[in-house]
């Protein structure tokens, strides 16, 4: 044994140098003190003694290219070093990172895939500098990343902190996108059923108007979750007789649907207060009433708009008036450089 | 040089999902940049939702299927911004994060019952902490579906008046594991619930009992507690020293002890409460008695003693000096609005007392630059000093200020100093909160001493300061990056310039300017949204 320790000794001090073999296949000699500053060479050189000659180097990561090699080998060369204060090390670390942003990924895989991890967290922090400050376009341009996302995914409302009118305008006018980019895929997809309380509702009002039973469950489930609107359905079902007016008044409760969500939508703009879900349950309960909005709900509604302009600090009706003729304006001009640059913003 | 752009390769291929994960971990700082990044293509956009565990939504419409669809695995739930959270929208969060729910806040929320705690509670087997607070219409029954989460490691009921000992006790009997309980102002929980509590879990390790009625019957139980560190007794009225002179237990784990208007007691009372009490590391004491020498002597049983809060007390002359002689050496004092603190005391206490590192003297209205002279001194490792409204205190005294340059945080709020108060001030480069409201002294000049030498600064307050100009404000936007918080009320000679120059201001999440005479519209323009403007003339 201590014999065994002696041979294995010797060796190591005669040879100060081990070799490493990057994936292209070239081979190289480095100094011995130097590699093993990275975890991965130095198990390999103590556990299974390899790289102490040219025949059976130390093969590397596939992601460690020759130049990535020699940069981390600069960087272990550096701070390897016993004695060096912690205000050079910084210095080396600021000066090592200026590089293109390829090769800061590529040095950062590598330097993984070798366990280096004090140099992983120098890289990984360089690149979410990098990304810090940035738009999703211009991560898009400085990481090569492909435009794969759905148009509703990037319409997300924006923050709306100052209570400023443009921007609750602005996340209105999002929403109303997000629904008609919704319908449009609903159309496209009509064989594909989406969790949504409209879907869900126009469903039961079809069938049941349809007069076919569903699956024991599913009936179930509605009778106890809705047990209005089985009763308004009922009445319904009891006024009408022909199927082309059963058809007429489908369209119709589904206009009434839409106009109800439009309600829902400015009311949920208005304020945050208890009551807003407590008009939308209503809404949904009263969404098949064939004659309109329900007069104390639409007085409550006009209450709720009151307080809205009074907030806004301006007359309701001309706000809307010049909602109206501005809309086409407005609406061309958040979809060009004026859109970015409140998307800009936001970022 | 930089290379021709390579535009076939997606450049975050070379990464592993472990490496992007990390760079999202050091964009946490950053809301916007994670945003940016999920935003920028499918892959991120799923990538960001994966690895995201903490949700905190503006809005109930954040909650709807597609949110739950996407975030599928978040442990902790805000609902602080969401009012409108009710029992359907419990029931189907509580479904969507059945495996990973462990947190939520529902502190802010009004319209669930029983009934989505009840879900809530079945649902998510890995629940260990939930916020209730604010919630005076709950009632037992909203206990008993709460206590089905059986994990519960912390629970806060605070302002659930509506809750009694019925409720309490089915709580205690069946989450055994509980470690933190906010009990504050549960008015109609009593010694038998509170009593329980303490029998049933007992692995308790902080309880806080403000505002109960309790007596000292259930003190005997909480004083067997063997994990119990912090407790917090603020304004138990029924808790006197002729039923604390009874109690036989004493809690020796016990690290801090609140007995903040407790005007009942007294030191006799503290020392039968804090008998054995060795580690004793924190007492707050504020509004509740007399400092005596006898207070004195009682505290000098704690050897580990660092933190001491006698606010709003009644300081005679010489407790106030017995304060000094303690065997521990104090790190904490906080001797705001108490009466009987003079030149005469305080420099005797900061010169015993040389490790202090906070001191509050706010409303120490007899002090004058002597005492100032003798804390610093003194105190060179003072990081807290908060002297509002110390208006005898001249303004020579804050020149001695610029002496402790370890100086963090720094309240001269209405008092006498002056600009070359401030070019000492200076001096303390690691200021990060500087608080100069009410002082009709400064200029410009002043302000740019400290915009020139305290770039770490992060509060500023410049409350009706009304020298000030747009002048000092640029050169404080400047030469102070890193502000998060700006309080520029009421001065009128600030203008539209001023908030130019704070869009420099990278991290500024907060800006004071009632009363200024700045434009609304141009706020919006200059500033990022997440500045909050309240009440600008327009």
């Amino acid at each position: 044994m201590s014999e065994i320790d002696m041979a294995v000794i010797k060796p190591e001090m005669m040879k100060p140098y081990i070799w490493l073999e990057t994936s292209d296949g070239s081979i190289q000699q480095v100094e011995q003190e130097i590699a093993m500053y990275c975890p991965l060479i130095c198990q390999e050189i103590i556990q299974k003694g390899m790289g102490s000659s040219k025949s059976c180097a130390i093969c590397l990561p596939q992601r460690v290219s020759p130049v990535t090699l020699s940069l981390i080998l600069d960087y272990c060369r550096f701070h390897q070093v016993p004695g060096r204060s912690n205000k050079e090390r910084k210095s080396y670390d600021e000066k090592f990172i200026r590089m293109d942003t390829k090769r800061l990924c590529e040095l950062t895989s590598a330097a993984d895939s070798l366990q280096l991890k004090p140099l992983v967290d120098l890289t990984s922090r360089a690149l979410a500098r990098i990304i810090e400050g940035k738009s999703p376009e211009e991560i898009r341009e400085i990481f090569h990343l492909p435009d794969d996302l759905t148009e509703e995914e990037k319409l997300e409302p924006l923050k709306n902190t100052t209570d400023d009118p443009r921007i609750r305008l602005l996340n209105r006018l999002y929403a109303k996108k997000r629904k008609e980019l919704r319908e449009r895929e609903r159309l496209k997809n009509v064989e594909v059923e989406e969790e949504h309380v409209d879907e869900r509702s126009v469903d039961d009002l079809l069938s049941f108007i349809n007069g076919n039973d569903g699956d024991p469950k599913e009936v179930k489930t509605s009778k106890n979750k809705k047990k209005n609107r089985r009763k308004k359905e009922q009445q319904q079902k009891n006024s009408s007789l022909k199927e082309a007016s059963e058809v007429n008044k489908v369209e119709v409760n589904g206009q009434s649907i839409r106009h109800q969500s439009a309600e829902a939508d400015r009311i949920a703009e208005t304020s945050n207060s208890h009551t807003e879900d407590v008009f939308a349950h209503r809404e949904f309960d009263d969404g098949d009433i064939d004659d309109g909005i329900d007069p104390a709900l639409k007085e409550k509604i006009d209450r709720e708009v009151e307080d809205f302009a009074r907030r806004l600090n301006s007359d309701w009706p001309e706000r809307m008036q010049e909602l109206l003729s501005s809309g086409q304006e407005r609406k061309m001009m958040l979809f060009t450089p004026n859109g970015n640059s409140f998307l800009r913003r936001n970022a | 040089m930089e290379q021709p752009p390579d535009t076939t390769t997606n450049l975050f291929d070379h990464l592993s999902k472990e490496l992007l994960y990390t760079i999202l971990d050091h964009l946490n700082d950053d809301p916007f940049a994670r945003k940016s990044l999920s935003q920028s293509c499918k892959s991120f956009h799923a990538l960001e939702a994966t690895h995201r565990t903490s949700l905190k939504p503006r809005r109930l419409e954040f909650l709807l299927p597609k949110t739950l669809h996407r975030y599928r695995s978040i442990s902790h739930l805000d609902l602080t911004l969401c009012p409108c959270v009710d029992d359907a929208t419990l029931k189907s969060l509580s479904l969507a994060w059945h495996s990973s729910l462990r947190s939520i806040d529902l502190s802010k929320s009004r319209l669930f019952s029983h009934v989505g705690l009840s879900a809530l509670a079945v649902n998510c087997t890995c629940l260990v902490e939930i916020d209730l607070s604010n919630r005076p219409d709950l009632t037992d029954l909203a206990a008993k579906a709460i206590a089905e989460a059986v994990n519960l490691e912390r629970l806060c009921l605070g302002r659930c008046k509506g809750i009694t000992d019925l409720g309490i006790g089915c709580v205690a009997v069946r989450c055994s594991r509980l470690r933190h309980v906010g009990l504050r102002w549960c008015i109609r929980v009593t010694d038998f619930g509170v009593g329980l509590i303490a029998i049933k879990c007992k692995e308790i390790r902080s309880l806080d009992l403000s505002y109960l009625p309790i007596t000292e019957k259930c003190l005997h139980h909480i004083l067997q507690l063997e994990h119990l560190e912090d407790l917090v007794l603020e304004h138990c009225l029924g808790i006197e020293d002729h039923g604390l002179a009874t109690l036989q237990a004493s809690c020796k784990s016990m690290k801090m002890l609140n007995l903040s208007k407790c005007q009942n007691i007294g030191h006799i009372g503290i020392a039968s409460l804090t008998s054995g009490a060795h580690n004793l590391e924190k007492l707050i004491l504020s509004s509740s008695l007399s400092v005596t020498t006898d207070l004195a002597k009682c505290l000098q049983s704690f050897p580990r003693l660092r933190s001491v809060k006698l606010d709003s007390c009644l300081g005679t002359k010489s407790g106030l000096k017995a304060i000094g002689n303690l065997g521990a050496s104090l790190k904490e004092l906080n001797l705001s609005k108490c009466v009987g603190v003079t030149d005469e005391n305080l420099p005797f206490l900061v010169q015993t007392h040389k490790d202090l590192e906070k001191l509050d003297i706010t409303c120490c209205h007899t002090i004058t630059h002597a005492s100032i002279s003798s804390l610093t001194n003194s105190c060179l490792r003072i990081t807290s000093l908060r002297m509002e409204s110390c208006s005898l205190v001249s303004r020579e005294g804050f020149l001695f200020i610029g002496r402790c340059q370890l100086l963090e945080e720094l309240d001269v709020t209405d008092t006498e100093i002056d600009d070359q108060g401030l070019q000492s001030i200076s001096r303390c480069t690691k200021l990060s909160c500087l608080k100069l409201g009410i002082c009709l002294m400064i200029t410009d000049d002043g302000l740019k001493h400290i915009a020139s030498s305290c770039s770490k600064l992060k509060h500023l307050d410049l409350y009706r300061s009304s020298r000030i100009t747009d002048e000092g404000i640029v050169a404080a936007a400047l030469g102070c990056p890193s502000l998060e918080v700006v309080n520029i009320a009421y001065n009128n000679n600030i203008t539209d310039t001023s908030l130019e120059s704070f869009s420099k201001c990278q991290k500024l999440e907060l800006l004071k300017s009632e009363g200024a005479l700045v434009f609304h519209q141009r706020v919006s323009q200059i500033l990022l949204p997440s500045v909050s403007i309240s009440r600008c003339w327009t």
